[in-house]
């Protein structure tokens, strides 16, 4: 087995212990603490108590601790997340039904951050002092620190009236045709997908100009300079081949946290994607789909931070030693 | 008080401080300046900003700038408060695990993985809906999952302190554990826990911002996230109200901007060896020989 085959067997193991750390982690946090499923639909006033048992037995709850767990990581292991209170779905139709929403807008707002905030990045380095690096350095830093949610009713104020605000469809367009139903959609989907790549470009900004600037200092690259090759093929082809590993690593993490970050874009926006969810989730009490996003969360975060190390350990074979 | 004189020749980092501290001085002083009460209305709604009303009215008809100023009062107190908890917790963390190694090291390393692992703002909407919504609450789900990199950043520094002399020295004098710790680890490592709390402030700020617009917020009291909330559940959009929807947003990336900047440098400043140039000013001829590939 080579090291590097051995480097990623030590990786899965890790990413498969804090999958199941999570997936317990979760128990505890939805059965163990105060305020339990069946305490809050009980808490309905006049409710007999014969209805609570009921209730308790219908969600598992009356049986003992260990016996729930055991019982819960069956059911998990069918793919069984539960029934949602709110609309008494499986969990997992409605979170795959959501995640598919999100995962349209929330990809294309981050391969547009991920594209400007590139070139930006290799700009600002080229130059590391100017006035177009100090410029561009702090623009990105001052997008970084807005909050996304302001960042998005900012935009809902200059564009509504232009571009549609809410929503992912306009519900009064019958019988359209495919051309149609896709401009519709994109048109939606420009505000939100903006928003997520404003709230990303700036990390991505700053991440590239520092290690565009650490390679530009390398050896190669200055054996490319005296070659007299052009500054656009130096900069491009030399260094930023080298400087592009943080930026896949980056890319990476930043692929599990959207669907974690776009919370906030999708509550602006409307948009019924799985921030929304969580939200609706948040104020009906709906404690199963809550588990059953925070478990996916958490479990495509972890999945994506093996899948950063995997592309690390290919595109540099020093990370396995 | 090297690193204090170090720390005020950077124009940045003053900066940061003034932001930080002008912050905290109105929050402290809130009650005196509100212009108006932010419990009843003092114009009419959705007034634009005037003499009277300087950043004009909420839907309600009060007064932004109250509303801004009170708002300012909670959501630093949450900040630091939170920050508190985050670093009391990732300092102890990582003192312990850099001083003790071995079993201990391994062990909060585990740890903190996997604190850092979960995505924060969906665990903290989790535990802010089952604890509750007071300010309280709030503080203690922002401060028990900020304390990671505190942690990380604290740990790394004790490791090197620990092989420095004046420890082995005074070990071998019989000093214990405990005393080394208190007398020789953490003077060291106090700057760094200053500024990793006003690190945090700024996390716990954006994060108190984004409870509150999910409708988490403490609803008794004022910050600048359940102004953005009330400004956005109120239809301040359709309305046209900038006004009530742009300066707490400015307050929370000002604040956030001045801790990231005093954070960085007294970090900088601590390690000097990261503000480094590789490449200088003008075109890209040889960098400094400094040791840079650690990783």
């Amino acid at each position: 087995m080579s090291k590097r085959q051995k480097f990623i067997l030590r990786r899965a193991g890790s990413a498969l212990v804090i999958a199941f750390i999570t997936i317990t982690f979760s128990f505890v946090l939805f059965r163990a603490l105060p305020g339990d499923a069946a305490s809050n639909l009980s808490r309905v006033p006049n409710m007999p108590k014969e209805a609570q048992a009921a209730l308790r037995a219908q969600f598992g709850i009356d049986k003992p601790l260990t016996t729930q767990y055991l019982l819960y990581l069956k059911e998990l292991a069918r793919g069984d997340l539960g029934v949602s209170f709110q609309d008494q779905q499986p969990v997992l139709d409605n979170v795959l039904r959501t995640i598919r929403n999100t995962v349209v807008m929330v990809g294309i707002g981050t391969v547009v951050a991920i594209l400007v905030g590139t070139l930006i990045g290799v700009t600002a380095a080229y130059r590391q002092g100017s006035a177009r690096d100090r410029v561009i350095t702090g623009a990105a830093m001052v997008i970084y620190s807005l909050p996304v949610q302001w960042v998005g009713l900012l935009l809902l104020v200059w564009f509504a009236g232009w571009l549609p605000t809410s929503g992912m469809s306009d519900p009064y367009l019958f019988d359209a045709g495919f051309l149609e139903t896709f401009v519709d959609r994109a048109r939606h989907m420009i505000l939100p997908a903006t928003c997520v790549a404003l709230m990303l470009f700036g990390s991505f900004a700053l991440v590239v100009r520092s290690s565009q600037l650490e390679a530009l200092g390398d050896d190669h690259v200055l054996t490319a300079r005296a070659k007299g090759y052009r500054n656009r093929r130096v900069v491009w082809r030399e260094a930023f081949r080298s400087a592009m590993l943080p930026l896949v690593t980056l890319s990476t993490l930043t692929l599990g946290w959207v669907i974690a970050g776009t919370i906030l874009v999708e509550s602006v926006f409307t948009w019924p994607g799985i921030g929304q969810a969580t939200v609706q989730a948040v104020a009906a009490r709906d404690y199963p789909l809550l588990q059953g996003i925070f478990l996916l969360v958490t479990i495509s975060v972890v999945g994506f931070n093996f899948l950063g190390d995997v592309l690390h350990s290919v595109l540099d074979p020093r990370v396995a030693e | 008080m090297r690193l204090a004189r170090a720390l005020l020749h950077r124009p940045t980092i003053v900066a940061g401080i003034v932001i930080v501290m002008l912050f905290t001085v109105v929050a402290l002083l809130a009650p005196v300046l509100e212009p108006y009460s932010v419990k009843s209305a003092s114009g009419e709604p959705f007034a634009p900003p005037s003499a009277t009303h300087w950043l004009g009215t909420d839907d309600a008809g009060v007064d932004m700038l109250s509303l801004v100023i009170a708002g300012a009062q909670n959501s630093m107190l949450v900040g630091f408060a939170a920050a508190f908890v985050a670093v009391l917790i990732g300092g102890t963390l990582g003192i312990f695990a850099g001083y003790k190694g071995n079993w201990g090291e391994t062990t909060v390393t585990g740890v903190t993985d996997f604190f850092l692992v979960i995505p924060a703002l969906p665990l903290m909407i989790v535990l802010a809906a089952l604890f509750g919504q007071t300010i309280y609450h709030i503080v203690l789900v922002i401060g028990l999952l900020s304390w990671m990199s505190v942690t990380y950043v604290v740990r790394a520094q004790v490791h090197t302190l620990k092989e420095r002399g004046f420890v082995g020295r005074a070990r071998s004098l019989g000093a214990g554990d405990f005393f080394i710790v208190r007398r020789h680890i953490l003077p060291h490592v106090a700057p760094l826990l200053v500024a990793q709390t006003v690190l945090t402030v700024a996390s716990a700020v954006f994060f108190e911002a984004a409870l509150a617009f999910i409708g988490l917020g403490d609803p008794a009291r004022v910050s600048w996230g359940t102004i953005i909330e009330n400004a956005f559940l109120h239809s301040a959009v359709s309305a046209g109200a900038w006004w009530a929807i742009v300066p707490p947003g400015i307050c929370i990336a000002l604040v956030v901007l001045g801790s990231f900047l005093v954070g960085q440098g007294v970090e900088e400043a601590m390690n000097p060896r990261l503000g480094s140039a590789h490449v200088s000013p003008k075109s890209f001829s040889l960098r400094r020989a400094t040791a840079k590939d650690e990783a």
